[in-house]
């Protein structure tokens, strides 16, 4: 099919295109020049006082997994507040608001434009349960992070600072569960909770049952990512995640790689930094530590953030830290759910509401903005709400107000918790996000950040995952207007993926189902052998699966699109 | 007052779930027969039309409190009767199925035959009783739900037996069955009372906060965080604060919800013989 956008205000920040009137062609679920496109059979959409910008990318949502299936099993009550009915031929039904199940996920990014979406947090060994779960969701592109942190063959490498064979396993392991990106959790932390221990732990102690500190898994996976040349960097949740006083960790974390970045291109992203970004000493003095981590990110290029903003209203935590999902259960008593997956990590999940009322809560929600506003470079900082940390993803569109309006910010604090409100920098922030820079930050900076070189952009040759908005940038001050902002961005106009409209004037019209996007990196063939020799033992003492089925065949996948990587590996 | 009466006959025998929650005062006070043959009901997933499934006869009040409906003869499959009801009355010469009288403000609500699950879930006032046996969750919340989040008011009576968890996550109002119940009464519970004066098949009050358990049967076990405070002589069963002589054993819990054992819970002490080696705690 072939689509031609008219008259759109594009927004590309990739190809430097800041809200000029530019013709889109798609022809074949590709971007073309607009001359290759037969004009009178081709669907053309008049986008007349209408935003084009590229479909968005979500580089940190919890939307599949068995940690997210537990979290639906938990929560029966998130689950009869909403209800999607189904359309015969158009589109299926589903509930669920925290936790919505498959379809709605993939309908609800839709509706609001946004294309891809990275599932950050897989153990290795369920994975293949991850890939189920992806491939029932539609529309959306998808891809997943397994975690690496706590896990034992790696980490035996790791020890022995044999990093050539460590790169050697972990590529061959994220080939075999057909992941994407290494991601890491409280690093070490799964491991001493296993020793019942791991509260807390800071980036210098020391991790029972192995002669390592987090500073040392770090350094070694962020070596090993940079030797396998990965499209992602190392993907890093900080240890003492939720205790107060752990800027300074997030700091050491990020300071910890400074010496490992090489060309201009960040070596390590730490994700939900709002969740780290804490001074203080317990939950009744917290301050925030935006302006600390902001310093430090206008004063070195080799790190990226996404924020974690947190949202009013219910959210379920769920996270592979599991010591911390135990701490959240004492603050919050009622349901917990905790496990641990054999050799590789552990997990906990713990219903939340963030309260207005709150002084922590009113807090966390002034760090998040306060991280966004401070740091100038928005291709670095990427808007997210961790969903369902931090709140569920639907609440972008406020999120993309509060950041392009001061008065939107201004609304929300005159109803926030008085003390955390005096106390936050936010209110002294002018700051507002333009159009252009919120394309950077939800659409170009996450899909540069990951590699993928076809997405975030409208460039001849991408794929055409096209959304427009109903915003007229010529008569809308976003900063006045932040509720037509709001609106604009909760329903697109038009959501086209991968050359097909999805979504007309806000409602699905169309069920289709994107790919998943996993790595292939190549490894010289005798080293590999070598080390899948020596693993093969303790495989078949620390597993209850062996090792043939343990990898994920590709067939096991929808529609999966292996990107092969040249590694430095000789 | 007199009541205007409306009643629904069944015009066949129902196979699959029916969702009838405009079956209620609120709703059909004020319409015409015709208005009301036309209100939308579901009949497994199809949207039907209420005359659909009943002949309709009578004629309805104006205000919700002058109208009664009585269904004669009714069926397990009927769901969400009485749903957010607020005055009137339902009665209903069978059975009825799940979530009758869910979410109930006030009114009164009569069956004469056995009721389903989640009879009176939620409800915040009013009347309902049963002559036959209840399901599970009798005045409970809706799943997953937090304590305190069940019956907030109104009384529920049940003639027969009861099935688990009734009275989960109450914080009020009070639910008398005459016959057995289940396991898990009062889980959750954070206020009202619940009189039972059968046998309880165990585990009775978990986690209970506040509130009220009688049980005149038979208990087999009373939960480890409970502790004996006293033995008194009478208690009061029931909406109408009946009294009932004794001896019972007041326990109360359940610390591992709260450590202050807000909890009251008696138990006869002459059906539960069982229970005497309690006595020397309290010396």
């Amino acid at each position: 099919m072939e689509i031609l956008i008219k008259n759109g205000y594009v927004y590309d920040p990739i190809n430097r295109i800041n809200g000029e009137r530019v013709d889109i062609a798609i022809k074949d679920g590709k971007i073309v020049s607009t001359d290759l496109i037969d004009t009178r059979r081709a669907k053309v959409i008049d986008a007349k006082n209408k935003t084009v910008m590229p479909g968005g990318v979500d580089i940190h949502s919890h939307i599949a997994g068995p940690k997210v299936t537990a979290g639906r099993l938990m929560r029966p009550e998130d689950h009869y507040k909403v209800f999607m009915r189904a359309i015969p031929g158009v589109r299926r039904s589903g509930t669920g608001r925290t936790t919505p199940s498959t379809n709605l996920i993939g309908y609800k990014y839709a509706r609001m434009g946004w294309t891809t979406v990275v599932e950050p947090a897989t153990p290795p060994l369920e994975t293949r349960h991850t890939h189920e779960e992806l491939d029932d969701i539609p529309i959306i592109d998808k891809l997943c992070f397994p975690l690496f942190d706590s896990n034992w063959l790696l980490l035996d490498y790791i020890q022995d600072k044999e990093y050539e064979k460590g790169a050697a396993l972990l590529a061959y392991l994220l080939y075999a569960v057909k992941g994407y990106a290494i991601k890491l959790v409280a690093p070490g932390a799964a491991e001493a909770w296993g020793y019942g221990k791991g509260v807390g732990l800071d980036i210098d102690d020391a991790i029972p049952g192995y002669d390592l500190t987090p500073r040392e898994i770090i350094r070694g996976l962020c070596r090993i990512n940079e030797m396998l040349k990965l499209p992602h960097t190392i993907h890093v949740h900080c240890n003492r995640l939720g205790f107060p006083g752990n800027y300074e960790t997030t700091l050491k974390t990020m300071d910890a790689v400074s010496d490992l970045a090489s060309e201009d291109r960040p070596v390590i992203h730490i994700t939900h930094v709002q969740f780290t970004g804490y001074t203080g000493w317990s939950w009744d003095t917290l301050g925030t530590g935006a302006e600390e981590i902001a310093r430090y990110m206008n004063t070195h290029r080799h790190v990226s953030l996404d924020l974690g903003q947190i949202v009013f209203g219910d959210a379920t935590t769920m996270t592979a830290d599991a010591p911390l999902e135990f701490v959240l259960h004492h603050l919050a008593p009622g349901k917990w759910s905790g496990s641990d997956v054999e050799a590789e990590t552990a997990a906990g999940i713990v219903p939340l509401r963030y309260r207005k009322r709150s002084y922590a809560n009113a807090m966390q929600w002034c760090i998040g903005l306060e991280v966004a506003l401070l740091v100038q470079d928005a291709w670095r900082v990427i808007p997210t709400t961790d969903h369902p940390n931090a709140g569920r993803f639907t609440r972008y569109p406020w999120l993309i107000a509060w950041l392009m309006s001061r008065r939107a910010r201004e609304k929300v604090l005159k109803r926030v918790n008085r003390r955390a409100a005096s106390r936050a920098i936010l209110p002294t922030l002018d700051r507002e996000y333009s159009l252009y820079e919120v394309a950077i930050a939800t659409r170009a900076a996450p899909a540069k950040l990951l590699g993928l070189k076809h997405k975030g952009h409208l460039g001849i040759g991408a794929d055409a995952d096209v959304v427009i908005y109903d915003i007229d940038p010529k008569s809308i001050d976003p900063s006045k207007d932040h509720a037509e902002v709001t609106n604009a961005f909760r329903r697109a106009a038009y959501t086209i993926k991968g050359g097909k409209i999805v979504v007309k004037n806000g409602e699905i019209v169309k069920h289709v189902y994107g790919k998943t996007y996993c790595l292939k990196p190549c490894v010289p063939h005798d080293l590999l052998e070598s080390v899948v020799e020596e693993i093969k033992p303790k495989f078949r003492e620390w597993y209850s699966v062996s090792l043939e089925n343990y990898i994920i065949g590709e067939h096991e996948i929808r529609k999966p699109e292996v990107i092969p990587v040249e590694t430095l590996l000789k | 007052m007199k009541l205007k009466e409306i009643r629904l006959r069944l015009k066949y025998d129902f196979k699959v779930p029916i969702d009838v929650r405009c079956v209620s005062p609120d709703v059909f006070a004020g319409k015409g027969i015709d208005d009301i043959g036309n209100l939308q009901v579901y009949e497994g997933n199809r949207a039907r039309i209420l005359k659909d499934l009943f002949i309709i006869e009578g004629e309805v009040g104006k205000t919700p409190s002058e109208t009664q409906i009585t269904i004669e003869g009714g069926s397990p499959k009927l769901r969400w009767i009485g749903y957010r009801m607020n005055g009137g009355k339902i009665s209903v010469e069978g059975d009825v199925g799940h979530y009758a009288a869910a979410r109930m403000h006030s009114g009164i609500i009569e069956v004469q035959g056995n009721a389903g699950s989640r009879l009176g879930a939620k409800m915040e006032g009013g009347n309902v009783e049963v002559f036959g046996n209840a399901g599970d969750h009798a005045g409970a919340y809706y799943w997953g739900e937090k304590p305190g989040m069940g019956m907030k008011g109104g009384t529920i009576v049940i003639h027969g037996n009861a099935g688990s968890e009734i009275g989960g996550g109450m914080s009020k109002g009070t639910i008398l069955v005459e016959g057995n119940v289940g396991q898990l009464p009062g889980i959750d519970m954070t206020g009202g009372r619940i009189d039972i004066e059968g046998d309880c098949e165990g585990k009775p009050g978990a986690r209970m906060k506040g509130g009220r358990i009688t049980i005149l049967g038979r208990v087999p076990m009373i939960l480890l965080s409970f502790y004996i405070n006293n033995i008194v002589e009478s208690t009061t069963i029931g909406p109408k604060k009946v009294r009932v002589e004794g001896p019972f054993y007041l326990f109360q819990g359940d610390v591992m919800a709260n450590i202050r054992c807000g909890g009251r819970f008696y138990v006869s002490a002459r059906s539960n013989p069982h229970l005497k080696p309690y006595e020397k705690f309290l010396s």
